[in-house]
């Protein structure tokens, strides 16, 4: 691949355009997917292409194939300039200006002890099979999935600059859900998703079946738990939950190109806005945000990002105050930012790379918490575990989540099992309610696979890591109507 | 493409000794034109394949997935998914590929909407910036042209193709604190009128300009068809007859039975003119017309080829189309009907709260109005909800002329009505 990309630097700096890159890739996706004893998809995906990006009069073009050669780079090289060319004709007074990078040329695999493709596939689809064989054995239960999918990307990038970076990305995941029906209702509970940059060391440290007896036995005991009261009330939320409501109130709203309406179309835009930088107290003065793309393991800890930009580690939201954003080289440069935070990134060779999360983290506190410590200052609450429910508007302000298993908090101490519950707030209303976080020792680096975003629809991937954080005086309700 | 498809198909075929062998083809060729802040901000073009070929070894299978470029290496893919099903366990619930039937050949790509260039398009769009630009309007959407082809070949003689074009378009237009939307598409590009789509959603957002705030609570609200779309498809996730069966289904125990109200029928046909679409399922089980619910009574449910088998019906086929029947009743009728209520354009970020009852929620979107005594008096700022398609369709006050859409949440078009429902639960608001 190096060569044809070194082919490709020859031949676009003869073209008249102002920069061109392109990304040559080999995906490889093993999934597996078991319905109760049933396995309902065990399949192998395998994709080859390559993407063309041309900046031509302050334009984008982009083309790509599944043809790797030389030929076919000369080809969709000429239908990227056409489409930059067409495209250039109704930017009006705006040209793209990309903020400047410095030329690498690096290699970048994701450290792993085991290859997750050399794992006999016996081996893991005995796993899940063991898992749900487990679960099934739970009275009550009535239906369990469970699935792995694992990953390999190796992208070559290139780039008119002449930047030539070479890639390998492994990932690493696997969960299953139990069903319940009973006491005239129908509850889940799952083993959730718990996705790194790993092999399948991972996997492996999961302790996948060793959970599965417990997971089945609390999706029964969710038939018989009751509702919640409904008011304001104090939250305690482990990190799982947490990742979600993070990834949605504060990862999205500060994508720089969702700010300046890039999206407005359909993920929506964001209410914190350039001048809110350096002053607006987006959360109480513990809430401190990191992103960080070159955290060990991260699902964005990819070396360069799809422009060739380093990943780098920043604060988003530093002592309560929005400090910075993510950004792509287009976005950076249009704030007049020197440089890139390294956040463009596409889902495959044929899409056009935009704006995503990074690893973006709630950091721990300094001091010494547990959560129990947390949970015992709360007269009247809701302890949180798991996702559930999610939806946030189009400028990240009015959220609702709910989760997976729930245990009312009274007088400092956790009580009975509920079922049901979802809260709701406002964002910034929400961060500056958080009045403790657990330290160092309760963080987990929980995160996503399947973030959307983008027309058409592209996914991506991220680690939203968090301690146990408690909420003060949250609108809580049922879920049911 | 058909023919190459066959032709591939026969080869892998015939080269395979496993005990059947399934070959899938999906091709994508599509333009893209996403625009924002009136301009375009990416222009990009795309051709890609996929071959997926499924091995039956005894009772176990194993799938292989592949790009599919000039080079095809049938003896690797065949090896390497006889590899996967030899190492799978045999599947309890296993079913040999899909019986023969002759399922007809449907080719509906318009060559306008497959050879559209990006001047063209260009063009069509910058007219709708210069006039954003005039206006001190901002607009944002995708514009896009393309042509599907879908290809099932397997060992029992089954040969299932289609092919379609489709070309859309999108578009969000924005005020300081408004905004307005509006789509549609066609699989002739000729039939798609840009600078129409444009003014509707140019209206709502001047319309919509300084919103007021309204206090949440239940009101009767009158979901246009995009709104109805999005939030009645959601409904198609759960019309499983094996849910229901189990127990763990709105539906369970409920067939035969009214549970909507009378004027309620909901049904997929792919030769309906309404919702034209594609007359086999991703196995290749022939779609025939059939009716999820007549006259507000739950008639039929999703069979797959194992749970029909297993129940002695016969499978269903998962159609990509539903058809919400319709009446010619216009927006301003039942306008006229609501004593004090909301119009809404469309929802956003819909999700699951709660499966055994169907509950959702999601934001209202792009174009929010209070309506009062029959007459729509302002714009007001949005609301998240929280309620169940399956509490609305039994609460439905009148249904109006419907139109064919497609939805954020499902990929496929649906026929869908607008409708008046009663008592929708807009449970909090938000700023804007």
């Amino acid at each position: 691949m190096k060569e044809l990309a070194l082919y490709f630097q020859d031949i676009a700096r003869r073209e008249s355009i102002e920069y061109a890159d392109i990304r040559i890739g080999h995906y490889r996706t093993q999934f597996l997917f078991l319905q109760d004893l049933s396995p309902k998809a065990i399949n192998d995906f395998e994709r080859m292409g390559l993407g063309i990006r041309v900046l031509y009069d302050g334009a984008w073009g982009f083309a790509s194939s599944t043809k790797i050669e030389k030929g076919e780079i000369e080809r969709v090289l000429k239908k990227a300039i056409e489409i930059a060319k067409a495209s250039s004709i109704v930017r009006g007074d705006y040209r793209v200006k990309l903020a400047q990078e410095p030329v690498h040329m690096d290699k970048y695999v994701v450290p792993i002890e085991i290859d997750p493709f050399e794992v006999p596939i016996n081996e893991k689809i005995n796993l899940l099979y063991g898992i749900n064989d487990e679960m099934l054995k739970v009275k009550g239960i009535v239906k369990t999935y469970s699935y792995m999918e694992l990953r390999r990307r190796d992208q070559t990038f290139a780039s008119t600059e002449g930047s030539l970076i070479e890639t390998t990305i492994f990932t690493s995941n696997a969960g299953y859900t139990a069903y319940a029906v009973g006491n005239n209702d129908t509850q889940s509970r799952s083993f959730q998703d718990y996705p790194l940059n790993k092999g399948y060391e991972h996997i492996r440290s999961l302790k996948l079946k060793e959970n599965a007896e417990r997971i089945a036995n609390e999706a029964v005991m969710k038939l018989y738990a009751a509702e919640p009261d409904e008011g304001n009330m104090d939250l305690v939320l482990d990190p799982s939950n947490l990742s979600l409501t993070i990834h949605e109130s504060v990862g999205h709203p500060t994508e720089l190109d969702r700010v300046l309406g890039y999206e407005a179309n359909y993920a929506g835009r964001s209410f914190a806005t350039p001048e809110k930088l350096g002053n607006f107290k987006y959360g109480s003065s513990i809430v401190n945000f990191v992103a960080d793309n070159t955290l060990p393991s991260g699902l964005a800890t990819t070396g360069f990002d799809d422009e060739g930009v380093e990943c780098q580690k920043w604060y988003i939201i530093k002592d309560g105050i929005l400090v910075d954003y993510s950004s792509t080289r287009e976005v950076a440069a249009i704030l007049g930012f020197p440089r890139s935070r390294g956040s463009a990134r596409a889902d495959s060779f044929s899409s056009f790379p935009i704006n995503r999360i990074p690893n973006l983290c709630l950091m721990p506190g300094d001091e010494s918490k547990t959560p129990e410590e947390l949970i015992s200052d709360v007269r009247r609450g809701v302890y949180i575990e798991g996702r559930g429910s999610y939806s946030i508007d189009q400028m990240r302000l009015n959220f609702q989540f709910g989760g997976d298993l729930f245990y009312e908090i009274k007088d400092g101490k956790k009580g009975r099992m509920l079922k049901n519950v979802i809260y709701q707030s406002i964002t910034p209303q929400f961060w500056n309610s958080l009045d403790g976080v657990t330290d160092k020792r309760f963080w987990e680096p929980r995160g996503f696979l399947t973030c959307g975003k983008g027309e058409p629809s592209q996914s991506a991937q991220m680690t939203n890591g968090a301690p146990y954080a408690r909420f003060r005086n949250v609108k809580v309700g049922r879920g049911r109507r | 493409m058909i023919e190459k498809f066959r032709e591939i198909a026969k080869k892998i075929i015939q080269s395979s000794k496993a005990d059947h062998t399934e070959v899938f083809f999906q091709r994508v060729k599509e333009d893209n034109t996403r625009f924002g802040e009136s301009r375009v901000t990416q222009n990009m073009s795309m051709d890609q394949t996929s071959l997926s070929v499924t091995v039956h070894v005894g009772k176990k299978k194993g799938t292989l997935t592949t790009t599919l470029g000039d080079d095809i290496r049938v003896e690797e893919i065949l090896r390497r998914a006889v590899e996967i099903a030899q190492n799978n366990v045999e599947d309890p619930e296993y079913m040999p590929p899909v019986e023969k039937e002759d399922i007809p050949v449907i080719m509906r790509v318009v060559p306008d909407t497959e050879s559209v260039d990006p001047k063209t398009k260009a063009g069509v769009l910058g007219s709708i910036f210069n006039d954003a630009r005039r206006e001190n309007l901002r607009v944002a959407g995708i514009f896009t042209n393309g042509v599907y082809q879908y290809g099932i070949f397997n060992t029992n003689g089954l040969e299932a193709y289609y092919e379609t074009s489709m070309a859309s378009l999108s578009t969000t237009v924005q005020t300081e604190n408004s905004s307005g939307y509006a789509k549609d598409q066609n699989e002739d590009i000729g039939k798609i009128k840009p600078l129409d789509i444009y003014a509707v959603a140019k209206e709502k957002a001047i319309k919509g300009m300084n919103p007021k705030d309204l206090e949440p609570g239940l009101y009767d609200v009158i979901l246009e068809p995009l709104a109805v779309a999005d939030f009645v498809d959601f409904m198609l996730f759960d019309m499983d007859a094996r849910g229901a069966d189990e127990g763990r289904s709105f539906f369970s125990g409920k067939h035969g039975q009214k549970i909507f109200d009378e004027r309620v029928t909901l049904y997929s046909d792919p030769f309906s003119e309404l919702n034209p679409s594609m007359p086999f399922d991703n196995e290749g089980v022939a779609i025939k017309k059939i009716n999820w619910v007549k006259s507000g009574v739950l008639e039929n449910l999703y069979y797959d080829r194992y749970w029909a088998k297993k129940n002695n019906k016969k499978p269903t086929g998962r159609p990509f189309s539903l058809i919400f029947a319709d009446t010619e009743k216009s927006m301003d009728e039942l306008i006229k009907k609501v004593k004090r209520g909301l119009l809404i354009t469309r929802f956003w970020y819909i999700r699951y709260v709660d499966r055994k009852s169907i509950t959702l929620t999601g934001m209202t979107r792009d174009g929010l109005f209070y309506i009062e005594d029959g007459i729509m008096r302002y714009p007001v700022k949005n609301f998240r909800f929280n309620d169940s398609p399956a509490r609305a369709l039994a609460n439905v006050i009148d249904i109006g002329k419907g139109r064919r859409i497609v939805g954020e949440e499902i990929s496929f078009a649906t026929y869908m009505p607008t409708l008046l429902i009663k008592d929708f639960n807009l449970a909090s608001k938000t700023e804007f």
